[in-house]
């Protein structure tokens, strides 16, 4: 070869080269080589954190206007799925007055150091005012293209257990503490007490005492374990109608000025009160399986009242019993008091209303025995608590409690805590029941059939004999028992301590369905101070102190044992549909797998409008749909029903509904149907759990990412000499942004340390040589996310290759 | 002068030509394994494998080593072709059911009724009476601007070229589509055209 002239051997070097080249090219064409790219340096490990601050957005209520769309309201809300299910609170997507609202906008964290950035449109799927919890579903575009189902890929948290949280446990907060100007914001904190509400039990709020922003309402707070434990919640308050900061950002009414005449964001002050999770499991999980509550035969439809909402009678007791019944009346509490609740009365109240306590200890505020502005849902009147257990005992001084309706004061109530175990009468535990053949009281309930006859009974300690006592009767709010004069007065002769079954009321004519009260008092002796004499409670009664009440309810017709339990509902029937009040297509035990509805059709007795309930549906053994309402058509009659529907179809599973009333359950565990298998599929709800893989593909000439090269992960049982580029092949795949990153939309599944999941991948580009790579280990103690940075190298032999 | 004069002379003539030989080898062996390398290349490119859907009815060749994917009722099948930038190159097939007095003309109507709800930028540039074999069909050729799914990548949209050809079969409708990044669409037409070559329904 040395010998050969220039030019021949130049001959020979090209037509080398060209023949390498031509190899190369081919083998482009032929399967993947096996070429690991990877970096040596090891994959970057990013916390947990980061995934749970991409899942958190920033919501923002818009109105069109003649200068177009302005914000009016703005809050956090938390990504709960991969297709874009979000969890938030109601009053942050609900349209009111204050906060008008043509649509809901999302905006995502596409960059944890930076504002969030508006990029879809969501529509409420599941709504709870009471809860004031709401399910979002994304559904379009900003440009109002819809988002096709299985398009969005979102990072997503999932629900951890708040039944398991405990006092001190640390939390950490994650939401948009300003209006959209500052980046995600992680408050760190510790759980510091449980309060108790009316319908939500002694877990209704969990509470801290961290500063977090009122904007951050509807974002997120996480245990340790990165799981979503609850939704921090603060209503924006209102005093006459205006919101209390409420600052002027836009121009909503296209007057070139920002001044009063324009709308008003709504914040919030500081969230000390976190709504559980375990409230907003069944509307997530309701969301995802596409269930709504149907039609109900007759939906109460309360006009706003005419007169001003009042809380009044506010007292404390040291107990609730099952039918949210206070077991007490106290007037002060001995040290080492573990549960206080404070009990009042409300009328007038409108379900969306905000409602405040504010409490004070020995003059102090106390962020948690107070609760901050949360949403009313208790209905228009009735008796309703708010209170807790505190496992350490309630601190010893004099509590001051005040109550607030829209930012307005409207009673307040002291009790001192401290001191040694009382002497002072007592009574408790007041339950109610009908008198039997005997003369005695049958039946313990606080929902009793109708009669002519109603006793109660309690139980009493620290009585003395000759102490005047009085029982007063009231139905729907009137008094109906005739109370004692200085010439009738009821001298206790029972002793000191007992139970008595004594308050009795008759009636001639039997005494109709309807909601019933019954209070005890004893009368103060002259020169003694043990009783907190309330005549804001009972002007009438002087020097009467209140000892014990209770609320019950008579409805429906004797029956059981000694016809001591009231027989409302009876006589359910599962049908598909209903026309004209009629139920169609009644089915015995299960239905068809693809059902769209559910209807449950049952007969009633005696229920007298206005009185409140409430229903459930349970989907296998879990409450997905709950609603509290009031009974709105006749006394009796047949064929009330309500429904569940499924969009498109309610999936295969065992659905269940139940009737409360007064907190006691009216329906058995038959009232069921199956529909298709009769269980949930094991697939239904997408789980946050896995390995996110993210990564950059570069050149390695030049160092440049690689835009738009393709990125794919294979299922854990294929390698890449299995791989047929099906897509069911495929466990994700991504392709690369303009600077070479890519994200994998599905997580990958982790294997255990004796049977590690292996993943294979495979890097495609155009005008490079492709990559391929088995052996991707991901375990239990595989650190999310595997971030992997691959070099690609150019194939000189494909450029603009044609077909 | 003969070699027998100069033998010098004779082997380096003969070298010569052994060299010229050689380099002449060389060169028509160079060109016959660079032609067989691209008709060999070209065939691997222009390789197809057979798709097939008894259920719905759909069958025809398409790209080898092309990702397919069938997801039906969305879409009968998929192919991208994985190696492609911007754009992954697209030719699919999908079903649409449709009234027993409808005609090509009023699905394509749909379609461009749909279109800027599905694709962002939707832009219709032409409407036209084809046909498919021996069947009438309508083709519409329209663009959109293509954008990552993926809100937390920076990517840059892509202006996309499309075609979406409908032809009736019964009660249903088949579009077929091809889709590609505007400056490759002309260049990997071909594809598409291979496969209506190919496609049965």
């Amino acid at each position: 070869m040395r010998n050969l002239p220039k030019t021949q051997r130049r001959l020979w070097l090209i037509s080398v080269l060209l023949l390498i080249a031509l190899g190369v090219g081919l083998l482009n064409l032929l399967p993947a080589p096996s070429q690991a790219q990877e970096d040596d340096n090891p994959p970057l490990v990013r916390l947990n954190e980061e995934n749970i601050k991409e899942a958190t957005v920033f919501i923002m209520q818009t109105v069109d206007t003649a200068s177009g769309p302005v914000i009016t309201c703005v809050g956090t809300g938390t990504l709960v799925s991969a297709d874009g299910l979000v969890l938030t609170n109601a009053h942050i997507v609900e349209a009111t007055t204050s906060c008008p609202a043509d649509r809901t906008v999302i905006a995502l964290t596409l960059r944890t150091d930076e504002p969030p950035v508006a990029t879809y449109t969501a529509e409420i799927i599941e709504f709870n005012r009471g809860y004031d919890l709401a399910v979002l579903r994304i559904t379009r575009y900003l440009d109002g293209r819809t988002v096709e189902r299985g398009v969005l890929q979102l990072p997503f948290v999932e629900l951890g257990d708040s039944n398991t949280v405990s006092i001190d446990d640390t939390i950490a907060v994650f939401g948009y503490p300003d209006i959209g100007n500052d980046p995600i914001k992680v408050i760190r904190g510790t759980i510091g007490g449980f309060t108790a509400e009316a319908g939500l039990g002694e877990r209704a709020w969990l509470r801290t005492t961290s500063e977090i922003p009122g904007l951050m309402s509807g974002g997120g707070v996480y245990n340790r374990n990165g799981e979503l434990i609850g939704v921090p919640t603060i209503a924006p308050a209102h005093a006459g109608g205006e919101a209390l900061e409420c600052p002027q950002v836009y121009d909503t009414n296209a007057d070139a000025q920002i001044d009063n005449l324009d709308l008003c964001i709504p914040l919030g002050g500081t969230i000390s009160a976190i709504r559980p999770s375990s409230l907003a499991r069944g509307l997530v999980r309701a969301a995802a399986l596409g269930i709504q509550p149907g039609p109900e035969k007759a939906p109460v439809d309360l006009a706003p009242p005419a007169d001003p909402p009042t809380f009044r009678r506010l007292f404390v007791s040291t107990g609730v019993n099952e039918a949210g019944m206070p077991t007490n009346v106290v007037t002060s509490l001995p040290t080492g008091t573990n549960s206080l609740y404070l009990f009042f009365d409300f009328k007038n109240m409108q379900n969306g209303q905000i409602y405040e306590l504010r409490t004070t200890v020995g003059g102090r505020p106390n962020v948690l025995y107070s609760l901050p502005p949360v949403t009313w849902s208790g209905g228009e009147r009735g008796l309703w608590y708010i209170g807790g257990t505190v496992p350490t005992g309630w601190e010893n001084g004099v509590y001051e409690f005040t109550l607030f309706i829209e930012g307005r004061q409207v009673d307040s109530h002291r009790i001192t805590v401290g001191g040694g175990p009382r002497t002072d009468p007592q009574f408790s535990d007041l339950v109610f029941g009908i008198q039997d053949p005997l003369g005695n009281l049958t039946g313990a309930n606080y929902i009793i059939p109708e009669g002519n006859i109603i006793r109660a009974r309690f139980n009493y300690q620290n009585m003395r004999d000759g102490l005047n006592w009085q029982q007063r009767w009231y139905q729907n709010g009137d008094l109906i028992s005739i109370p004692p004069t200085t010439s009738n007065l009821s001298g206790w002769g029972g002793g000191s301590s007992g139970s008595s079954s004594d308050p009795s009321i008759v009636s001639e004519t039997g005494f109709p369905s309807d909601q019933y009260r019954l209070e005890l008092y004893v009368q103060l002796p002259a020169g003694e101070d043990w009783c907190l004499v309330r005549p804001d409670i009972s002007p009438d009664l002087g020097d009467w102190c209140l000892m014990v009440t209770s609320d019950f309810v008579i409805a429906g017709g004797a029956g059981g044992a000694n016809n001591a339990q009231a027989l409302i509902f009876s006589d359910f029937r599962f049908a598909r549909d209903e026309q004209g009040g009629l139920p169609i297509s009644i089915v015995a035990e299960s239905m068809p797998a693809g059902s769209p509805a559910i209807y449950v059709f049952f007969n009633w007795r005696q229920v007298r409008p206005g009185t409140p309930f409430r229903w459930r549906w349970l989907v296998d053994n879990e409450v997905l749909v709950e609603n509290r309402t009031q009974w709105a058509t006749d006394v009796n009659g047949e064929n009330y029903y309500f429904s569940l529907l499924g969009i498109p179809n309610l999936p295969d599973a065992t659905y269940r509904f139940e009737l409360y009333m007064g907190g006691i359950r009216l329906t058995d565990e038959t009232v069921q149907v199956e529909v298709g298998l009769g269980q949930l599929p094991v697939e239904a709800f997408a789980s946050a759990e896995g390995i996110q893989m993210t990564g950059q593909i570069f050149d390695a000439a030049t160092g440049q990412g690689i835009p738009g090269a393709l990125f794919v992960v294979l299922l854990a049982e294929f390698s890449v000499e299995d791989f047929q580029w099906q897509a069911v092949q495929v466990l994700g795949r991504a392709t690369t942004d303009q600077k070479g990153f890519f994200q994998i939309p599905a997580l990958l599944p982790r294997g255990t340390l004796d049977e590690p999941n292996l993943y294979s991948v495979i890097i495609r580009a155009e005008g490079y040589l492709p990559v391929s790579s088995d052996g991707i280990t991901v375990t239990t103690e595989t650190e999310s996310p595997i971030n992997l940075v691959v070099q690609l190298s150019r194939d000189l032999t494909s450029y603009g290759e044609t077909p | 002068m003969s070699y027998l004069e100069n033998p010098k002379d004779f082997a380096d003539s003969r070298i010569a030509r052994l060299v010229n030989l050689n380099t002449g080898l060389a060169i028509i062996i160079t060109v016959v394994v660079i032609g067989l390398g691209m008709i060999l290349r070209g065939s691997i490119l222009n390789a197809t494998t057979p798709f097939k859907d008894e259920e719905n009815g759909i069958r025809g060749q398409i790209p080898a080593n092309w990702l397919l994917d069938a997801n039906p009722p969305s879409y009968v099948f998929r192919a991208e072709n994985p190696n492609a930038r911007p754009f992954k190159t697209l030719i699919q097939a999908s079903l649409q059911t449709v009234g027993p007095d409808a005609n090509p003309r009023s699905v394509v109507d749909l379609l461009v009724v749909q279109g800027p709800n599905r694709l962002p930028g939707y832009d219709v540039q032409s409407i036209l009476q084809t046909s498919l074999g021996e069947d009438e069909a309508v083709e519409i050729q329209y663009s959109f601007i293509q954008s990552d799914p993926n809100p937390f990548l920076q990517s840059v949209p892509v202006v996309v070229q499309g075609i979406d050809l409908v032809v009736l079969r019964g009660n249903q409708a088949v579009i077929l589509t091809y889709r590609d990044a505007v400056d490759n669409f002309e260049r990997n037409r071909p594809y598409f055209e291979r496969f209506l070559q190919t496609v049965e329904y």
